[in-house]
């Protein structure tokens, strides 16, 4: 009995009453948004969390991170192992600041100022958030330089 | 070990799968030889999980609490009516910061969390390629609330990060009631893979130990054994960054996010301006009126004409009372410091002086009230007309404030009167008011 139940189901009777509950209960989580007037914005958000990142922004990301790895390589065997610590001196930093912008951008380019102004009161001067995004980057920068030049020395 | 006898209860039989779909060709993402970085393993997906779990469970809790503190049961207070049973404890109003702790954190934590999880999808991606694609029900079952586990982190995440920016164009939809919703469809599934994944996690940490990947540097770092997880690669390249490379980036990007905003939640003090990157942490001036507001006059179509001299409050009990704000003024009055909490994360701490409303409840002849109808001269928001507990009405805190800092309120900041009560949320303080009714039995 439970060895049959196995092989249709493909694992044991706890784990479809497990899935089943929980898949349940984000059943009842999904309609109470899908029957609301603006499910249509909803749904369109969903669709894009489910395959956004997946789909799309990891592609990007990781033909980024190989195009300098690729460079590296080609600085050949000598350069190759400075290389290598170098490209990390680089991402770090760079993945902070992009992280950083995919957070804030609508406030760095002022996407919501309009309701800002009003909500807040005061004006989002287009660029506040920018110039603060710009200052965070370089000393990101700044400092994955010093670190690179004390691991050079220490080396 | 009980794990032990879950997981394996839990775990899909293997013998048992057989594919019911036909499966994707093998090109591509597909091929499994394709994932050549050697720092994917259990290891490393084990302990990102354990950190997204602490962080994402703050988040989660912190989250359902701020609904708890608009006492949802209670008048036209709940913002979304699914699993309005749950919440049948009215919300204290002890300690005066709870609500600005808990927001801030539920902000905060969710920040921080942000690039935990991108690492942790970062890490299982080869996962999303596995073939067969379906080989059981029960894998497909798994399968589906992976896709709305996914879907659902990131949707919060992403919603919550717009929220917080008043971008709403780009949301198109009423936030609050579809976060919550969302939020539900993420702790459904999340409960699933917990259970699911729990015995994996806690044997991937035994077998590799909590911190020994750590003491890999780059050149030392190899790929774990093929045979421990399908995001194993199969043909590893050289690694380009050690673990502890990989996860200190990780940390230094939630470090960053959360740090550059943090100081937006703190309720007083110069760190306030070390919120870099987050929209409230911006110095306002030193008047006794500089402070951030959740929604100016003008944004709530409150005119002069409306707060003029000609203003009344109408309050409702056994008796009905008609006040100018001078006669309010020549009632006994009481200041307090207490913080506003603001749903968006942000905090501020101010001197409010105003009429308690245990006074106004006992010159109504409705000090045993139950609950307080707060009502605003604001049309059309959903928070023109709060009600608030018993246990707000009888704290000697909670005001209908006239005066903050010394000063008359501003128009922005609620002129001719407005509520202060300790640890509502901030859009529950209403401005603006023009009546309040005492509930009697």
């Amino acid at each position: 009995m439970r060895d049959s139940f196995r092989r249709a189901y493909g694992a044991e009777p706890l784990h479809l009453l497990v899935a089943l509950a929980t898949l349940a209960f984000a059943g009842f989580g999904f309609v109470t948004a899908a029957a609301r007037p603006d499910r249509l914005a909803f749904l369109l958000w969903f669709g894009g969390a489910v395959i956004g990142h997946d789909l799309v922004l990891f592609w990007l990301y990781a033909a980024v991170r190989r195009g300098l790895e690729r460079t590296g390589r080609r600085l050949g065997p000598g350069g190759r192992e400075r290389a290598m610590r170098a490209i990390n001196h680089l991402t770090v930093p760079a993945f902070v600041s992009a992280l950083l912008l995919l957070v804030w951008f609508p406030l760095i380019f002022g996407l919501g100022a309009p309701v800002y102004e009003r909500r807040a009161g005061i004006p989002l001067d287009p660029d506040l958030y920018l110039g603060r995004w710009l200052l965070v980057t370089a000393a990101l920068f700044s400092g994955s330089a010093v670190v690179y030049l004390a691991r050079l020395r220490r080396a | 070990m009980r794990v032990n006898r879950l997981s394996r209860a839990l775990r899909s039989a293997e013998d048992a799968r057989r594919p019911p779909l036909p499966d994707p060709p093998e090109v591509g993402p597909f091929r499994r030889d394709a994932w050549r970085s050697p720092l994917r393993g259990p290891w490393l997906s084990s302990v990102l999980s354990v950190a997204l779990l602490v962080l994402l469970g703050i988040v989660v809790l912190t989250g359902f609490l701020s609904h708890a503190a608009y006492d949802p049961g209670l008048g036209q207070n709940a913002t979304s009516d699914a699993l309005k049973g749950l919440y049948f404890f009215a919300w204290p109003t002890d300690p005066s910061w709870l609500y600005a702790l808990t927001q801030g954190l539920h902000v905060v934590c969710g920040l921080a969390a942000i690039p935990v999880l991108l690492a942790k999808l970062w890490a299982v991606i080869p996962k999303l390629y596995e073939r067969p694609a379906v080989a059981s029900i029960s894998h497909g079952l798994e399968r589906l609330s992976l896709a709305l586990l996914v879907g659902s982190s990131l949707f919060l995440v992403a919603t919550g990060v717009l929220n917080i920016q008043y971008w709403y164009a780009g949301l198109g939809f009423n936030f609050t009631p579809v976060h919550y919703a969302a939020a539900l469809v993420f702790v459904g599934v999340l409960v699933l893979h917990v259970v699911l994944k729990l015995p994996i996690v806690a044997s991937a940490l035994t077998d590799d130990g909590v911190l020994r990947p750590l003491r890999a540097g780059r050149r030392e770092t190899r790929a774990p054994a093929l045979e421990r997880s399908l995001s194993v690669a199969t043909q590893p390249a050289e690694a380009t960054i050690s673990r502890r490379g990989f996860l200190g980036a990780v940390g230094l990007g939630s470090v960053t996010l959360a740090g550059l905003a943090a100081g937006q939640s703190l309720v007083g003090g110069y760190l306030r301006e070390t919120a870099l990157l987050a929209p409230r942490g911006r110095a306002l001036g030193t008047g006794p009126n500089d402070f951030p507001v959740n929604q100016t006059a003008r944004a709530a179509g409150i005119t002069p004409a409306l707060t003029g001299a000609d203003w009344r409050l109408t309050v409702h009990g056994r008796r009905r009372l008609v006040l100018s704000r001078d006669e309010l003024l020549s009632l006994p009055l009481s200041t307090h410091r207490l913080p506003i909490g603001c749903v968006e994360g942000w905090s501020t701490l101010e001197a409010w002086t105003g009429v308690p409303l245990h006074g106004l409840a006992e010159l109504a002849g409705a000090r045993d009230s139950e609950e307080l109808v707060v009502e605003s001269i604001e049309r059309g928001s959903p928070y023109g007309r709060v009600s608030l507990s018993r246990g707000k009405l009888v704290d000697s805190r909670s005001l209908l404030a006239l005066r903050v800092n010394g000063a008359d309120l501003s128009p922005d900041h609620g002129y001719p009167a407005r509520i202060i009560v300790p640890a509502l949320p901030g859009v529950h303080n209403t401005k603006w008011v023009r009546a309040l009714t005492f509930r009697v039995a």
